[in-house]
């Protein structure tokens, strides 16, 4: 067995139900993520810079949800992937639109995937196991 | 049809003509007559070879007119041109073989029934015409025949004829009766020609006038004559003239003088719905039909006294004049109007379009343009029928692109705003299952499961709003936008943490009351709502601008950055989470579709800084909008 290495989650979401349910999906696992939340893409990006309230420690991992105010996920992607020192982040995008659009364009983006929330199942179990298993086998820059 | 001055001197002068026709076809003769008499009292030229060859001249010159009269000329210019014809060839045939008798019975026999059936043949005119229609074909060689078994029976049955001349060589009253009755005759038939002349002015009625009464002088100066003396040559020759002028004429009559007063009685292009005109190269209106003083609203006469000009629009008049000049050095078919709007300027000042042909004909006194004018108007009024039909046609599409791009924005984002909540109930509830024992955990997970209802039911209430608005079902009333702001924003601020301001006169109109009062509802609403402090002030102020009110909402709430001062207008956006500001984010979106389905707009005044300012129109009147 590999040695678990701890991953910073930033979890830019509006919703509040979606943002516990992710929460709650990472709760019972041996080694505890620590969970940055997001709720735009403008607060995101700012956590990302270091101009938030808290810190975001690399390696981290996005999980980005499409539809937010102010700035929305794709917006988000555009404004990260043309910052020189953010462009290299991993980001899954986790969402309930299953548009061909906003697929096709969030993968233009180099996104790590696609997650469609409807697709997941209750309590959110398989966005644990692709979070554990991307953890202890994925280098991440 | 009244008589134009023209008209009326013209028939003046053909009157004045006839008559000195019918005066000097008598009294000329007459005293040519007694002048000869007196002159040569006395005297006998005895010539029979001269005689023979005046009468036999006469004669065959009778049957040339009347050839010319049967085959050239139709029955509908000259009626009675059978029995005149006739009249023509009987005296020419008697004629003829009277130029070949000794003086005599005979001769005398032969000459007096010649002035007499010729008579007879002229006096005809006084008959209507339709007795003598399609008679000719079978009738003339029978009657050419009869004339000359007449004449030659006459010859054969010499010894029984008549005695014409008394002992004394003078006539007898036989030959006088025929003679004068032949000469009355022809003076009747004279007078019918002058007073249609008098009448209608056509050049063959004075010639035939002339002629008959030529004609019926002789006959009657036969009485003041006797055999070879001076009267005698005088009014022998008088005929020959006669019969010479006759032909000539005949022969015009058939080839040109009909038609031409037949162009004078029907013009042809006055049947023709275009407008021509010929114009001269000073620009002079030379000829005009009735269709081109119809376009103009001018008399058909007043418009042969105008210039081109005097129907151009006023700017153009002085280029023209130059133009055509220009165009007048070498004339080529030209049209005009066909593809740009063309119109001349009628008699009573108004537009008339016109698609305008013009055809030059050269002649030696220079070129004349023939114009040809089609009125264009119906057209014109079609073209501008189908092109606000063809703008009608593309505001719907574009209303329909509009609302087509409103409905997949609709299905995007109704799939995920409308799914989202659903989701969140299940999870909800999932979790209360397994933190059933967590009494604290329930309760939170219970709040926001009520919370997710709620955005849905809220969501659909305003999806169903929107989709609602139209002007179609909206009542008018008079509003009085000081009192209505005052008690919507008095409801909205329960607390009365806010303070409302009303800045300047605000207005008192006849409008459409509930969709004025949502669009003033909902912003107040969003003034308080969105507000970051837990006071703060609201103003609304109202300008004038022309046809329409500019009302302007203003709070000193955080703002709305210049980036999403268009966005937040869409359907189902919020700049905040619907956690933090519960909201459908369709209020911006109903707001903008109300003010522009009434006439207006709306939009975010850019600024820097706090305070929020939304400024709309709205139409003053119902009927401008």
């Amino acid at each position: 067995m590999q040695a678990q290495k701890q991953l910073c989650i930033l979890l830019a979401e509006d919703n509040e139900v979606d943002a516990r349910a992710v929460s709650r999906a990472l709760r019972d696992v041996r080694i505890v993520h620590p969970i940055v939340r997001a709720k735009d893409g403008v607060e995101a990006l700012a956590l990302l810079r270091g101009n938030g309230a808290v810190e975001v420690p690399r390696p981290y991992v996005v999980l980005l949800d499409l539809s937010m105010p102010r700035m929305d996920g794709l917006q988000f992607l555009e404004e990260l992937r043309a910052d020189p020192v953010l462009q290299t982040s991993v980001v899954f995008v986790l969402t309930t639109s299953n548009a061909d659009e906003d697929r096709t364009r969030a993968y233009r983006a180099n996104v790590a995937g696609y997650v469609l929330k409807t697709r997941l199942s209750e309590g959110f179990g398989e966005l644990r196991e692709l979070i554990e298993s991307y953890a202890s086998i994925v280098e991440l820059p | 049809m009244r008589a134009s001055i023209i008209e009326v001197l013209n028939q003046r002068r053909h009157r004045n003509a006839s008559a000195l026709v019918l005066l000097a076809g008598l009294v000329l003769p007459a005293l040519a007559a007694w002048y000869a008499e007196w002159l040569f009292a006395g005297a006998r030229w005895v010539h029979e070879p001269m005689h023979a060859v005046v009468e036999a001249l006469g004669g065959l010159i009778g049957y040339v007119a009347a050839a010319i009269l049967l085959y050239w000329v139709a029955d509908d210019e000259y009626g009675q041109r059978v029995p005149t014809a006739l009249g023509l060839m009987a005296m020419g045939t008697l004629d003829i073989v009277h130029a070949a008798q000794a003086p005599g019975n005979l001769f005398v026999w032969l000459h007096s029934w010649a002035i007499c059936l010729g008579g007879l043949g002229f006096a005809c005119v006084w008959l209507p015409a339709r007795w003598f229609a399609g008679i000719s074909a079978r009738l003339v060689p029978v009657a050419v025949v009869a004339f000359w078994a007449f004449a030659l029976g006459s010859v054969a049955l010499d010894y029984m004829l008549p005695a014409m001349l008394t002992a004394d060589g003078m006539f007898r009253a036989t030959a006088r009766a025929l003679n004068v009755g032949g000469g009355l005759m022809f003076y009747g038939a004279s007078f019918f020609f002058a007073r249609r002349y008098a009448r209608s002015g056509g050049r063959h009625d004075l010639m035939l006038a002339g002629f008959s009464s030529v004609l019926g002088s002789a006959g009657l100066l036969f009485e003041l004559s006797s055999l070879w003396d001076a009267a005698w040559w005088l009014w022998h020759m008088l005929r020959l003239v006669a019969y010479v002028v006759l032909v000539e004429f005949v022969y015009f009559f058939g080839r040109y003088t009909t038609r031409t007063s037949l162009e004078a009685d029907i013009n042809v292009f006055d049947a023709v719905p275009a407008g021509i005109m010929a114009v001269d190269g000073r620009g002079r209106i030379r000829y005009a039909n009735k269709a081109a003083a119809k376009i103009f609203k001018l008399e058909l006469e007043d418009l042969k006294t105008r210039v081109v000009e005097d129907f151009l629009p006023h700017e153009l008049r002085a280029g023209h004049v130059g133009q055509r000049t220009h165009y007048m050095q070498d004339p080529v078919d030209t049209k005009m109007g066909q593809s740009r709007n063309l119109f001349a300027i009628d008699a009573l000042g108004d537009k008339v379009p016109l698609d305008v042909f013009l055809s030059p004909i050269r002649r030696k006194q220079g070129a004349l343009i023939v114009v040809t004018l089609i009125d264009v108007t119906e057209r014109a009024r079609h073209e501008l029928e189908r092109a606000q039909r063809a703008r009608e046609l593309e505001r719907s599409n574009r209303e329909l692109e509009r609302s087509n791009r409103e409905l997949d924005k609709f299905a995007y984002v109704a799939s995920h705003d409308l799914r989202s909540p659903l989701q969140n109930i299940r999870l909800l509830a999932s979790w209360i299952e397994e933190d059933l024992d967590d009494r604290d955990e329930v309760r939170s997970h219970l709040g926001l499961l009520k919370l997710r209802v709620q955005r849905m039911e809220r969501l659909l209430e305003d999806l169903l709003q929107y989709a609602r608005i139209g002007r179609k079902k909206e009542q008018v009333e008079e509003v009085d936008i000081a009192q209505m702001v005052s008690e919507i924003f008095d409801l909205l601020n329960a607390k009365r943490a806010f303070e409302l301001e009303l800045k300047g006169q605000l207005p008192r109109f006849s409008t459409w009351r509930v969709p004025l009062h949502l669009v003033f509802r909902n912003l107040l609403a969003n003034a308080l709502k969105h507000h970051d402090q837990t006071s703060g002030r609201v103003s609304v102020s109202c300008a004038d601008a022309g046809a329409e009110y500019v009302f302007r909402v203003e709070d000193d709430g955080p703002g709305i950055p210049e980036a999403y001062c268009e966005k937040v207008f869409e359907m189902f956006t919020t700049l905040k989470s619907k956690d933090e500001v519960e909201g459908s984010g369709m209020g911006l979106a109903i707001i903008r579709k109300t003010t522009e389905e009434f006439g207006g707009n709306i939009l975010v005044e850019p600024r820097t800084g706090r305070g929020t300012c939304f400024r709309f129109t709205w139409p003053k009147s119902i009927a401008t909008a």
